[in-house]
């Protein structure tokens, strides 16, 4: 094989890539027109993607102010974690009754467990927070079931729930639901307890 | 010459036409030939010249003087659409294959068979090669240009030149 010198090798792809351009078409007569039209709609469609976006953060905008200006009165953070600590050390003649013992004593005095039963304390113990007192101990042993359940599911439909409003009472009865879980909890560690021992 | 180029260019940067034509009219040919040189259906060709001149006149504010002609930049955006185009469509560049590839038939050393036979051998390039070439030998660019303008280091790009030259010495040479 022989090898072509350097000089006519570079001789040679000269003219290979001359003849290679020489047989490349001319641009057609309308190419700056076309490249001109290229851009406007570039232009055009880069302009309504600004106009979208600055549109969408206005929305945005309107919606944040709006909810900002009917924001419910409320009190600040600290003053409502101060309510809620003063009421979680409230003695249990105080009108909030999701205390571990009262509900302890409830399930005393009905000793069937049935699912009624807990309905009744959880939709009580989130309303109890501006309830009268429950019975209890020496009342709760002459109320029958039926009726603290009657009586627990009107206070239940009375209960505030979506009222936005009133949002302290909202947080006064999430504290309140917290409580009730707590205290369930503790029962159920009691009982535990109870069946380890026996 | 230059001060009108970059005039124009300055026209061109406040939006108005006549410096968009003026560099079209200047520009457009050369931007056309790489752009063919590394796209093999003719009917891209044009479209693709066009994006070029397109995506360079909406960056126009970046190019700087200083530190490459405007030529070099066009180029440098030409080949970039062109390899951008090329990897969409999925199409790479018919590989260097010595063993598929069958020279024309060559009864002598005759100049026009040896022109043929280099032409197709060009052909079975990838297409970075062929700009390559077409920078270095249609449009006389120095390998520190062409560097600038496939943004490779210049070293590394002699040695490329050199390993295409032997192949086509070998696909050519009898």
């Amino acid at each position: 094989m022989m090898k072509i010198a350097d000089n006519e090798q570079d001789k040679l792809l000269q003219d290979a890539m001359r003849r290679r351009a020489e047989r490349v078409p001319s641009l057609s007569d309308d190419f700056a027109e076309s490249v001109m039209a290229k851009m406007k709609v570039r232009r055009r469609s880069s302009r309504r993607t600004i106009f979208l976006w600055a549109g969408s953060v206005a929305a945005a905008l309107l919606v944040g102010f709006f909810l900002f200006v009917n924001r419910p009165e409320e009190q600040p953070v600290v003053a409502q974690k101060a309510e809620v600590q003063t009421e979680q050390e409230v003695p249990a003649e105080k009108p909030i009754k999701t205390e571990p013992e009262n509900i302890q004593c409830q399930v005393a005095q009905h000793p069937v467990p049935s699912p009624s039963t807990s309905t009744v304390k959880s939709v009580n113990s989130a309303c109890l927070v501006e309830q009268p007192d429950v019975p209890c101990p020496d009342e709760a042993q002459e109320t029958p079931l039926e009726e603290v359940q009657l009586a627990a599911e009107t206070e239940a439909e009375d209960c505030p729930t979506d009222d936005i409003s009133d949002m302290p009472d909202q947080l006064l009865m999430v504290a309140a639901q917290i409580r009730d879980i707590r205290s369930r909890g503790e029962r159920l560690d009691r009982e535990i307890a109870l069946l380890m021992e026996d | 010459m230059e001060n009108t180029e970059q005039q124009m260019i300055d026209v061109a940067r406040q939006g108005k036409a006549e410096g968009y034509k003026y560099l079209m009219g200047r520009y457009g040919r050369q931007i056309q030939l790489l752009v063919a040189q590394m796209v093999p259906d003719a009917r891209d060709v044009e479209e693709l010249t066009q994006d070029v001149f397109v995506r360079a006149f909406e960056h126009l504010q970046d190019f700087n003087p200083r530190r490459a002609s405007f030529a070099t930049w066009l180029n440098r955006i030409a080949y970039n659409v062109a390899l951008n185009h090329l990897r969409s469509q999925g199409l790479s560049s018919l590989p260097l294959n010595e063993e598929q590839y069958v020279p024309p038939e060559a009864a002598d050393d005759d100049r026009v068979e040896q022109m043929e036979r280099l032409d197709k051998a060009i052909d079975h390039l990838r297409p970075e090669e062929r700009a390559l070439l077409h920078l270095r030998y249609y449009e006389g660019h120095s390998l520190g240009e062409i560097a600038e303008e496939m943004e490779v280091a210049a070293g590394p790009l002699a040695n490329r030149l050199q390993r295409i030259r032997q192949k086509l010495s070998k696909l050519i040479g009898k």
